[in-house]
Formats: structure tokens, sequence, C-alpha cells
């Protein structure tokens, strides 16, 4: 069995990563609750918000709007249902429609619901997400499908800019990441042209076949997506998620290369900020106890990796259990256990959740162990989350060093 | 002085503290005069605690008369309530830490023992009053000051303790009999004991292959106890090639270990490279203080140590340390 978000969730997480793009679903209300929720939580949008508090039950919500299909309309067929949905979307939004596994396996024809709906321009029907498949693979489906049908052709080559590709809106903080991460690649003369999934508009997606390179962060995310890039001749290059100081060291490093371009400034902010960081753990002797503690961590592969790392070489903090979540790679499986292995920790491979200091994975699974007394702190490493971050608190880059040590040292 | 007391008589019921810094002794301030005299007209239980530290003494001498003053709030000749047991302890710092105080309600579950009032932590002066109720008490560390709190309690009638809380596996051993005794449930103490016994033992048979053979050295002040550590350490075929007591206070004796441990009084920083070289240690434990770089695998000693379940972090520690590097990331960047 698998408690993990699905392929569906993928779809739709997508879709509402583009900031003027909806997600419509055909089917029932169980199908497009937590899809709501997830919306509504990790990519709010001011306008979407019911203005009155008594609206403000999740069906009066106008994210992922439905066609509240019934038991009854899956016998007699419920187009006519999502052809009104569709029909009361405004006429200058981009709609996606995707359909529940109740009305896909039903055989819905959604196309006739569009034309029935006299609502035709600006609407497109998503392929089904495969059932019960990974959120990883239904997310890059849908986003590539969406980014082909927005794209236009590719008029010129933008010199030194890039698409982020993998990163969405289930990454935690992701709008700290994106700031992040774009003022580092700014420093150094690169501009971010699209981050697809993540807060980019549908013209912005439009323009995204100029961009002359796109960064591979998540790999599990964007693999169909970076081949549709590549039939435009834009390459793509896995850079990875960067970790802990000397992570985004790297990363910065790397990327300078393949541009040519000197890391160097980049270089000395992190060489200072990690100065100033292992100062204070050093002369609040914070550090210190975190030596010889364990961890579980359970996640996204591009995640976990470069995390197990940084909590073993720059905490000595031991991996007790490494979970990845449905999706990995095979070549992701073989370098974490290759790494594990240097560890001394090859056993984390075949152990489920164990008892630990830190169980680091979604906030809800890192609340769940917390309160029933299998680590001493759970580490919230993406979403979703039982709560909501109003400061940024991303595990990513620089600003992710800072949210993890105040997780692991002060609680 | 006057109008703020007065003002906190109004704002508060129960009794009040009255506590003095340097200067009103320096002025010249006659507060116990005023403390008594506004006890005596308002009837109100109100005691000076002078702290003025360049008149009366250091920072323990505060803390003492602090003490004194919350002892003899405790009233004589309390009903005692069977079942029930205080936790008594000089500042509950060890206690408090993680899972220390949950491992050890359940070993007062064994015999059904409920606490009463940690005696001095977060009790209402109701309970410090009440204090002599408990059937039992505990100190929840063995040290020279807590012992001192004892005694004065004993002298009001909080009487009656039990051994002090243990650490590790054989201390609680100890600790369960000698309650078992004293509570008059042997039978749940044998019982406690075997199925503790049968868990740690194939804990151990099943982290002997690993650890066995590795050689150890435990840096540690005065207050902590150490011979569980060895004993523990010496169950998974671990080698303690020495104790190293640093002193920090010259009047408080190291705890004891039995013969054939090799302990060093006076341990200093210094000594670590000699002994590096001479015994060969495959991990040196111990606070951070005490172990800077050493260029072997290091780290502290658990802190949650209390009750049998200490040992078990005590292990899990041990081997996450040895394959842990040598030197954390962030150390070698503290200084750029």
């Amino acid at each position: 069995m698998r408690n993990g978000p699905d392929a569906l969730t993928g779809a739709v997480l997508a879709v509402e990563g583009i900031s003027d793009a909806k997600a419509v679903m055909h089917g029932p209300t169980g199908c497009r609750k937590n899809m709501v929720c997830f919306s509504r939580r990790y990519f709010t949008r001011v306008a979407s918000e019911p203005k009155d508090v008594f609206d403000s039950f999740i069906s009066q919500s106008d994210r992922v709007p439905y066609s509240d299909v019934s038991s009854m309309d899956l016998i007699t067929g419920g187009c006519a249902k999502l052809a009104e949905t569709i029909g009361e979307q405004p006429s200058d939004e981009t709609v996606f429609v995707i359909g529940a596994p109740s009305t896909i396996v039903n055989g819905d024809p959604m196309e006739s619901a569009v034309e029935k709906s006299g609502h035709t321009e600006g609407v497109y029907i998503l392929d089904a997400p495969e059932l019960s498949g990974p959120m990883c693979k239904g997310f890059d489906h849908a986003l590539t499908q969406a980014v082909s049908l927005l794209v236009r052709d590719r008029r010129e080559v933008r010199k030194d800019s890039v698409n982020l590709l993998g990163l969405n809106i289930w990454t935690k903080s992701w709008e700290a990441v994106l700031e992040e991460l774009r003022e580092m690649l700014s420093k150094i003369g690169i501009i971010v042209l699209c981050v697809p999934g993540a807060g980019s508009s549908c013209a912005e997606i439009a323009s995204s076949v100029d961009a002359e390179m796109n960064l591979i962060m998540a790999p599990e995310y964007c693999s169909e997506l970076s081949k549709f890039y590549a039939e435009f001749g834009i390459r793509s290059e896995q850079v990875g998620i960067p970790i802990g100081f000397e992570g985004t060291r790297k990363w910065i490093s790397e990327i300078a290369g393949l541009f040519g371009k000197d890391p160097s400034p980049v270089i000395e902010d992190i060489d200072c900020r990690e100065r100033s960081c292992a100062a204070d753990l050093n002369a609040a002797r914070f550090g210190h106890p975190l030596r010889g503690s364990s961890f579980c961590i359970e996640g996204d592969a591009s995640l976990v990796i470069p995390m197990t790392e940084w909590m073993y070489s720059y905490l000595s903090v031991i991996p007790d259990a490494v979970m990845l979540s449905y999706g990995a790679s095979d070549e992701q499986k073989a370098v974490l256990a290759e790494m594990l292995e240097g560890m001394g920790c090859s056993d984390a491979l075949t152990k489920g959740p164990v008892d630990c200091e830190f169980y680091l994975s979604d906030g809800v699974d890192a609340k769940h162990m917390e309160a029933v007394g299998l680590c001493n702190k759970g580490v919230a490493i993406s979403n979703p989350q039982p709560i909501k971050d109003f400061r940024p608190a991303q595990v990513i880059g620089c600003g992710g060093v800072l949210y993890l040590l105040d997780c692991l040292i002060n609680y | 002085m006057e109008s703020q007391i007065r003002r906190s008589l109004l704002e508060r019921k129960g009794p009040l503290a009255v506590v003095t810094t340097c200067v009103p002794s320096m002025i010249g301030d006659n507060s116990k005069a005023v403390v008594e005299r506004l006890a005596e007209e308002t009837g109100r239980d109100i005691r000076l605690i002078d702290c003025s530290g360049v008149f009366t003494g250091d920072a323990l001498k505060g803390r003492e008369d602090a003490i004194d003053y919350l002892c003899s709030m405790v009233e004589q000749d309390v009903l005692k309530v069977p079942g029930t047991v205080n936790f008594v302890d000089d500042g509950f710092g060890r206690l408090n830490y993680g899972d220390n105080e949950k491992n050890i309600l359940a070993l007062f579950d064994i015999f059904n023992l409920k606490v009463e009032t940690k005696l001095f932590y977060r009790c209402s002066s109701e309970q410090i009053r009440n204090a002599g109720k408990a059937e039992y008490n505990v100190l929840a560390t063995e040290t020279e000051r807590s012992s001192d709190l004892r005694k004065k309690l004993e002298s009001r009638g909080v009487t009656n303790y039990l051994r002090p809380l243990p650490s590790g596996v054989r201390d609680t051993f100890d600790w369960i009999k000698d309650t078992g005794r004293r509570v008059g449930m042997k039978d749940a103490a044998e019982k406690a004991i075997a199925a503790i016994s049968k868990d740690y033992d194939a804990y151990v048979y099943r982290m002997r292959p690993l650890l066995s053979g590795k050689k150890v050295i435990i840096i540690t002040g005065t207050m902590m106890p150490v011979q569980w550590a060895v004993d523990t350490l010496n169950d998974v075929g671990m080698k303690v090639v020495k104790v190293g007591i640093v002193r920090f206070e010259e009047d408080e004796a190291p705890k004891p270990t039995r013969p054939g441990v090799n302990v060093q009084d006076y341990y200093s920083m210094k000594d670590i490279p000699k002994d590096i070289e001479e015994l060969r240690p495959d991990l040196i434990l111990g606070h951070s203080n005490f172990r800077r770089d050493p260029g072997i695998c290091n780290g502290n000693l658990p802190p949650e140590t209390i009750s049998y379940q200490g040992s078990y972090n005590l292990i899990r520690r041990v081997y996450n340390l040895l394959r842990a590097p040598s030197a954390s990331g962030w150390e070698g960047r503290r200084f750029g």
C-alpha cells in the first residue's frame, strides 16, 4: 500500500502551478477536495479566496472547479455537468480539464462537453493521469502536455537564459527557493525565463522555448518535459537540487561552468554566510550534540539523496532509514546505494521507519511520527504540511540550511 | 521597595519572596526591617532572600537561601498518600531532557507509583506546603547539592527516599530490585527485570559483532556517573581504555567506579594527544569542551541516560559515532 500522493494529484498540481491557469476536474467532490486544499495552501491566489468567511467551505472555493458527478451520472453520463462547469469559467482564463478516475474508467467523452460549453478558446483536455501512478509522473505528463499546448515557435535563442525544470508547488516554500536561485543566477549573469509548474504564467511558458538551456533540478518530475524541449533544440543539463552551503557552491559552479561564467561573486556570498552559520554553531555549542544522532528520511530521490549526504557530512548525523518516494529511477537508487555504502549505512535502505532522533519527510508524516513517539523531532522537508509556512521555510539553498538547523537544534 | 512589596501583595495571594541585588546593600537599605515590618502589619508570608552578591556571597549562597526559604514552607505532619512519589533534584536539567522522564515514569508504573510533585520545578506553593504527603521521594540525580536539598527536606518531614534514579541497565536492575523490596512488590520487580533483560540481551547480541574490540576513552566531569557507561560498553565487547575526569569544582569528588577501570582524575585536554598515541582509541566520548578536534571519531555521551534506555541510547550513539566523519563539515568552516 502506498500512502503518498498519486498521478492525479501531480496532474492537478502541474496545472495549478501555472499562475494564470486553472484545473477543472471532471469528477466527484471526493477526488477534488484535497486538490483544493493543496492549491489554496501552496499557491494562494488572492483573487480566488472567498471574500465572505461563510463562503470559505471547500465547495465554495473557485480553485479546481469540478463537475460534481454522482453515481447516477456515471450511468447516464456526466458530460452535461462538465459542460456547465466549463461554461461557468471566465472566458479569459486558460483551463485544463482533468478527469477523475471514475469518469476516466467510465470513458466520458470530455471533448463533447467542451464543445457543448460554448467555451472552446483556451480550454484544453489533458490525458488521463495513470491511475495510482507516481505523483512525479502525473506531474511530468500533465505539465508536458500543458506546455506543448501553450508554447509557440522558437523565435530566438536568448543567450544566458534558462528554464528551471522539476520544481513545483509541492516543493517546500517554493517561492523563497526560486527567489534565492534567481538571485544567485542573476549575479553570474544568467536569467531564469521560466519555471514551468512553479509559478510561471502561460505567457512565460509560451516563450520558454527561447531559453538557451534547461536546468534539471528534479529529473523524476521532468524527464518527459525535457524531451519535449529537446524537439526545439533546447539542451537540458542535470544540476540537481542544491542542499547545504557546499551543495549550493557546487550547484552554482557547475552552472557557471556550463555558461563559461565566473561563479566567484556567489561563492563569496555563500562562504560568508557559511562562516557566520558555523561560528554560531560553534559559539553556542549547538552543533556538537547532533554528532552521532540518527535520522530517517522519506521523500523524492532528487531531494533525499543530497539531503542525506548533507546531514551526514555537515552535521555527522547518521541515516537509519532512507525511503524514496514511488517514481525514483534506477539510476537514483544506485547512486543512493553507493553513497550509503560509503557511509557504512547500507542497511538504511532496507528499513522502514525506525525509532530515531529526527524524522525528515513531508510535514504531515513528520508531525505524525513525532506525535506517536517514533522520533524526537519531525522535520518537514516537503509538502503537504499540516501548517502554513508564513515565513520562508525552504530546505533548498543557503536559506535551507538555516531552516533545517532551526528544526534540528531548536526543539 | 515598600511600595513595590505592597503592590505585589495586592496582586498575588501566595507567599512573597523579596530578592535584593547589590545596590540596596550598597546604599544601606535596611531591607530586612522593611520586610519584617510589612509581614507583621499584613499578616502575610513575606521573606527576604538577600542576594546582594558583593556583600552576601556567590550565586550558591543565594540559591541556598532560596532553597532554605522554600523548604521552610513545607508543612510538617501532613497525611501521607499511599502510592505517591516526589522527584527531588537540584535543577532537573537531566530529568527534563528528551525521553528521560517518560522512561523513568515507565519504571514507576511497574510499582503503580504516581508522581506527586517535582521539588522544586514548576510546583505551586500549595504543592510545596504539602510536599510531605508523598509516600516516597527520589533524587533525580545524586549530587552533593541534591543530597543537601534532601537533608533539608527530610528535616521538614519529606522522608522515605528510594534509590536515586538509575542510569543504564545494571543500575536500573538494582533500582528495580531495591524499589520492589521497599514497596513490597518483589514479584513485579523480578518480572520486569526478566522482560528488560531478555530484550537487552537480544540487542547486545545483535550489536556486539559491530562494536566488539573497539577502544574508547571517556572524558567527563565529576557530576556524571560513569560506571554504567563502562558496563554498557563492555556488554557489547568494547574496551574503555581510560576514563578522564575533568575537574571544575575541586570539592566535588568524581562518581565512583569499580576496580579495574583506568581512571585519571584531573584530566586535561592536553592529555588527549598522548593518550591517542599510547592507547590508540577508536573513539573519544565526552563533552565537546573536552575533545576539540582530536582527529579521530568523537562525540558527546547521549543526554538521555536515565533508566535502562540509557544503555540502548549509548550503544546506538557509539555505533553512529564510529560511522560518522571524525569532524563535521561545519566544524571545518567556522574560522573561514
